[in-house]
């Protein structure tokens, strides 16, 4: 059994929940004596940058005392990730996720790296009505082939004419609400404009 | 010291009586400055709060004591002190917590304040959205620690209670509180809400101008400029003196004001440069660069008023940028939701469509709900006060004096008449 | 003397003087429609702005000077002017005549004066004495006109109102003043003597033309292009020659139409301008004006457009110059014409609800790229209502939902009520506790406010007010968005209007 890097959100890892990592990293970031969150710094600043949070990771990395800035490699690497992701340089972006960060950042890495494709395809998805595989395959992080293959099984087309794709918006996902509570608040509303009039 | 102590765990006297107990001793404590610890140590500041607070208000008179102790003692007893007791002796709090602000900032750890102040801002007050000194206090230490997320729930709620007698609160922590939140807002890039607060702090009741108002508003100029590419005009309940002789002290902001609704980038660049010495002292020249960078997203808005289509070329003659550049300026926008477009890039296209919201549908219900249940209660809190002030004493002898007047007036012109 | 035109070079394009091919303008013709002091002004001017016209018109100009005692006007135009040859005997016998004239109207003037006095006492030559004395002052004030001397022929007209007992007296008084206001270009005056004339009984139609063309004329000077052509087009047909020493009536058929064009509507358009039976006769004088407005009226753009490029550069018109040459119009010139055009863009696209842009181009004369510019120009003022397919080059028309705007602003009134009531909600407690940024003072006055926990500075009148609109804003929120929940988007509309008006007075 291999000992938890990170004993405190173990339970959240393994489900998953990279919101409730991102909250319990904040709350304890001041509460913990400084030697024992050292250690949660990279994935604090991960974490931000999958909530793509740019602005408080920025102000992270600005708290972050220079002599752990100075003696944690990954630190400086996942900064400079951070700087291309805002400058949106996709090239370096993809570079930088696929080094190799040791086992204990793997899975927050893969999960932006994840996360991060899926937000740009999105946004493709819904802005462009046509785009060059070139640029396609330089946002998404993948080779034109596999452009072609991923985007048809999202029922993108092929433009024969052109080295393109034609993108396909994607929907949001309505949530239904509750009806009963509704009719509630209605004739509390009615109820309180009523009593005003008299 | 004994007697001290003693005193203190009589919690079952009220707590006025409690109050001139404790005091009797503050002089005795502030001759023997030396045994302080060893009576903090002696008293839990959960149960013993105003008793922990005399002695920790003797201690900032202290020059000689050992400032990492005096942060401890104070952070422990922030993170559990009792706010009833507190309530009793504000001024004491206030000067507490200033110097210990002040002692956060000498010895370059100011963080560790963050937390301690952040519960004494939701315990101490009351009644909820009460302001307080602390507010100011906790505020300007999120900003020096850069833990600017910490502070957002707390300016996100609206203050609009001040309770002088039981918060010792004065002008210069109101105006503090609103200019610090106007600058987290800021570093946080919620600009509508940062407008807000600065203007809270430079239209506040005055007869005179205060440095806070000024500063306030060259910051509130800017992020006004940035986000409506206009001047900002006064609120009729500006205070007079601010409307006259504000603009005296920001006159580089006003000229940079006046250029930039010129339009003309290049000219912008100029005036910007031409002040930036002023700019740089004030702080400022970060927000100046970022009103600069607006002027694109501007433009490329006021084209979407204008044109269903449009050739990128033409986009990025317009805006004076390169094509690569306008593109990647478009997707962002479209990312954040400022323009509704598509991208044609075999044709070198951009369609603008129009806002795809219908305004139907769960989510625009939902919001609705909440709107009006906030001004629902806004409303009953608005009646009870205007009740309170309509049998208010004072005001129905206004209304009587107001009547017997006019009346008067009648009676003497009918003499008048008569004669 | 007739300028044989045909002589004359042929010069197309544009430079800073206007250089007009008019081959077949008649100079001639066109400045003797004019007497007085705006003939010399008109050659002047055309002496200015022209080249070609330029020798002919100092030479013409040069000759009506000398019939005037005008000595200043003669000199400034030949040190301006080194066409024209200084005749020196003339200036010296004219001062010198002009110095002895004044003499004698200064001595005639005084000896009514003085004559006035001794005969105060008998009130029957009193009024006789007052005729002398105001004869000598209109006199004297002729003479300063004629010599070029405004502000001294202004005071003198001035004095005369006081001797003025006959309203024909008052009439000859305003009509001075104007007519040397108009040509010195104080229209201040002109307006306020036009309003007196007005105001005297039985006035005959030629003053009423005279008083009309002479108020359209400020108020194009002033650039209030809508007044300028109500007053023109009011003016009673009159050619006899009366408005001489003004303008012309062709003048006020070209500057009534050109106004009325670029400021009326069209029913105000119909109604007044080609309906209207006076104005019709000076239309009749300016054919190109007439069927200007016909066009532009049927919708005919392109031959409108073409007939104001005709008038404007290019004048095959014997009797009137091309307009630059005009000396009123000269400034307001361009201002009018781009008025016209954008009326008419507006005005063609009024009906559809998408558009060829080429078509459109064709029909304006003008290429694509330069409509689409003029075009985007006017959606930004709000003047058309549309957006522009740069990709397909159409123009669509752009309809706003209602019910979307209603949401919008329901929404956004709601959060600014919070807004708002939260800021007076803390202001009003800052009053109450005389939380306020003070001034150093001298004595320490601020301590016995604080006491009071009521009603602090604030006076309770204004504070009952304030809530009482709070409430009001309030009430229209709740009031918009449960009708919103349960109506159609007509009603909404219906609803949100009655927000802006009189529902909160209601309350009220």
């Amino acid at each position: 059994m291999v000992t938890a890097a990170y004993p405190e959100i173990q339970k959240y890892l393994e489900a998953n929940d990279f919101k409730n990592i991102l909250s319990w990293c904040t709350e304890n970031e001041l509460r913990l004596q400084q030697d024992k969150f050292v250690k949660y710094y990279n994935v604090f600043l991960i974490n931000y940058l999958i909530a793509n949070d740019i602005t408080n990771a920025r102000f992270l990395w600005n708290r972050i005392p220079s002599e752990i800035k100075g003696a944690d490699p990954h630190l400086k690497t996942i900064w400079a990730l951070a700087k291309y992701i805002s400058q949106l340089n996709y090239a370096h972006i993809y570079k930088h996720l696929a080094i190799n960060f040791g086992p204990e950042l793997a899975p927050f890495i893969n999960e932006l790296k994840v996360s991060f494709q899926r937000r740009v395809f999105d946004l493709i998805s819904n802005s462009y009505s046509n785009i060059s595989i070139k640029d396609a395959s330089l946002y998404l992080g993948i080779s034109p082939e596999e452009v072609v293959r991923f985007t048809q099984t999202n029922g993108w087309e092929k433009d024969p004419s052109s080295d393109s794709v034609k993108p396909v918006p994607v929907k949001p996902v309505e949530q239904v609400g509750n009806g009963t509570k509704k009719i509630h608040s209605l004739t509390d509303y009615i109820k309180h404009v009523r009593i005003e009039e008299f | 010291m004994d007697a001290f102590v003693n005193d203190s765990s009589k919690t079952e006297l009220p707590i006025k009586n409690l109050k001139t107990l404790l005091l009797k001793h503050e002089d005795n404590l502030e001759n023997n400055t030396q045994h302080l610890d060893q009576v903090l140590a002696a008293l839990d500041p959960r149960t013993q709060s105003m008793a922990y607070l005399i002695v920790l208000k003797v201690k900032c008179g202290d020059q000689r004591k050992n400032v990492q102790n005096f942060i401890n003692q104070v952070s422990h007893f922030l993170s559990s002190f009792n706010g009833e007791q507190i309530r009793v002796i504000p001024q004491y709090f206030s000067q507490v917590s200033k110097h210990y602000v002040e002692q956060l900032y000498n010895t370059r750890v100011p963080s560790r304040g963050v937390l301690p102040l952040k519960r004494a801002v939701c315990v101490f007050p009351e009644k909820t959205n009460t302001l307080t000194p602390q507010h100011a206090d906790f505020l300007q230490l999120c900003i020096l620690s850069k833990c600017y997320h910490q502070a957002l729930p707390i300016i996100s709620e609206s203050t609009t209670n001040l309770n002088p007698e039981q918060t010792n609160i004065n002008v210069k922590d109101v105006l503090s509180y609103f200019y610090y939140a106007g600058i987290i807002f800021t570093a946080l890039k919620k600009y509508k809400q940062a407008l807000e607060a600065f203007r809270q702090a430079w239209t506040a009741p005055a007869t005179a101008l205060s440095a806070i108002a000024i500063e306030a508003y060259k910051k509130y100029y800017l992020v006004y400029l940035m986000v409506n590419g206009t001047i900002p005009g006064f609120p009729k309940y500006t205070p007079t003196v601010v409307q006259r002789t504000i603009k005296n002290h920001c006159k580089s902001y006003v000229e940079y004001g006046q250029t930039f609704t010129g339009g003309n980038v290049q000219e912008i660049h100029n005036k910007a440069s031409a002040h930036a010495e002023n700019f740089q002292k004030d702080k400022n020249l970060g927000l100046v660069k970022l009103s600069i960078r607006s002027i694109h997203r501007r433009n490329i808005k006021k084209l979407t008023q204008t044109f269903m289509t449009l050739s990128l070329k033409d986009i990025a003659e317009h805006v004076k940028l390169s094509p690569a550049d306008a593109e990647t300026t478009i997707l962002k926008m479209i990312e954040d939701g400022e323009i509704f477009a598509t991208i044609n890039q075999k044709d070198g296209m951009v369609s603008f469509n129009e806002n795809p919201e219908t305004y139907s549908g769960n989510k625009i219900l939902n919001e609705l709900d909440t709107q009006i249940h906030n001004i629902v209660t806004l409303e009953s809190k608005l009646t009870s006060i205007n009740e309170q002030f309509a049998t208010s004493p004072a005001f129905l002898k206004k209304i009587l004096t107001n009547e017997k007047r006019s009346v008067s007036q009648y009676d003497n012109g009918m003499e008048d008449m008569i004669a | 003397m007739n300028i044989d035109s045909d002589d004359m070079m042929v010069e197309q394009g544009t430079a800073t003087k206007a250089t007009i091919s008019s081959n077949v303008f008649d100079l001639d013709a066109y400045i003797n429609q004019y007497t007085g002091y705006t003939k010399i002004q008109r050659l002047l001017f055309i002496a200015d702005v022209s080249k070609e016209f330029e020798k002919v018109a100092t030479d013409l100009a040069q000759k009506e000077i000398k019939k005037t005692p005008n000595v200043e006007l003669y000199g400034n135009l030949c040190t301006k002017n080194n066409l024209v040859t200084y005749d020196t005997q003339w200036v010296e016998s004219t001062i010198k005549k002009n110095a002895s004239q004044i003499e004698k109207l200064e001595q005639d003037l005084n000896t009514a004066k003085s004559n006035m006095v001794k005969d105060a006492i008998r009130v029957c030559v009193e009024s006789f004495t007052y005729l002398i004395y105001l004869l000598a002052h209109n006199e004297l004030g002729d003479f300063y006109y004629h010599s070029g001397d405004f502000a001294n022929a202004l005071k003198c007209y001035i004095r005369t109102r006081d001797y003025c007992t006959a309203s024909k007296q008052v009439l000859t008084m305003c009509f001075n003043i104007i007519r040397v206001g108009v040509d010195m270009s104080n229209y201040i005056h002109v307006i306020n003597y036009i309003t007196k004339a007005e105001q005297t009984p039985d006035l005959s139609p030629q003053s009423t033309a005279k008083l009309r063309a002479a108020m359209g004329l400020s108020s194009l000077e002033n650039a209030k292009y809508s007044q300028a052509a109500k007053k023109f087009i009011e003016a009673p047909f009159d050619i006899s020659g009366n408005l001489s020493d003004m303008i012309s009536p062709q003048d006020i058929a070209i500057y009534g139409g050109l106004c009325a064009l670029a400021s009326f509507d069209r029913s105000e358009l119909k109604r007044k301008v080609i309906d209207n039976s006076v104005f019709r006769n000076y239309l009749e004088l300016v054919p190109e004006i007439r069927e200007l407005i016909n066009d532009f009226y049927n919708s005919k753009y392109s031959s409108c457009l073409n007939y104001l490029d005709k008038l404007k550069v290019n004048s095959n018109l014997k009797r009137y110059p091309t307009l630059q040459l005009d000396i009123h119009l000269h400034d307001h010139i361009d201002k009018l014409y781009q008025k016209i055009r954008s009326k008419s863009l507006v005005q063609y696209f009024s009906p559809f609800s998408s558009v060829d842009l080429n078509a459109m181009a064709a029909a304006f004369n003008t290429t694509v790229g330069a409509l689409e510019k003029e075009i985007s120009k006017l959606i930004m003022e709000d003047s058309i209502s549309a957006r522009i397919d740069s990709h397909n080059k159409r123009l669509y028309a752009r309809k706003t939902d209602q019910r979307s705007v209603t949401f919008e602003k329901s929404l956004q009134v709601g959060k600014d009520f919070q807004n708002a009531a939260n800021d007076s909600l803390l202001r009003m407690n800052m009053l109450n506790h005389n939380i306020i940024t003070q001034g150093p003072r001298k004595d320490n006055e601020k301590g016995h406010h604080g006491g009071m926990g009521g009603l602090g500075g604030l006076d309770p009148f204004q504070m009952q007010m304030e809530m009482n609109k709070q409430q009001a804003h309030h009430f229209a929120f709740v009031f918009v968005v449960i009708h919103i929940k349960s109506s159609l988007s007509l009603d909404c509309v219906h609803v949100y209007n009655e927000i802006n008006g009189s529902w909160i007075t209601t309350i009220h």
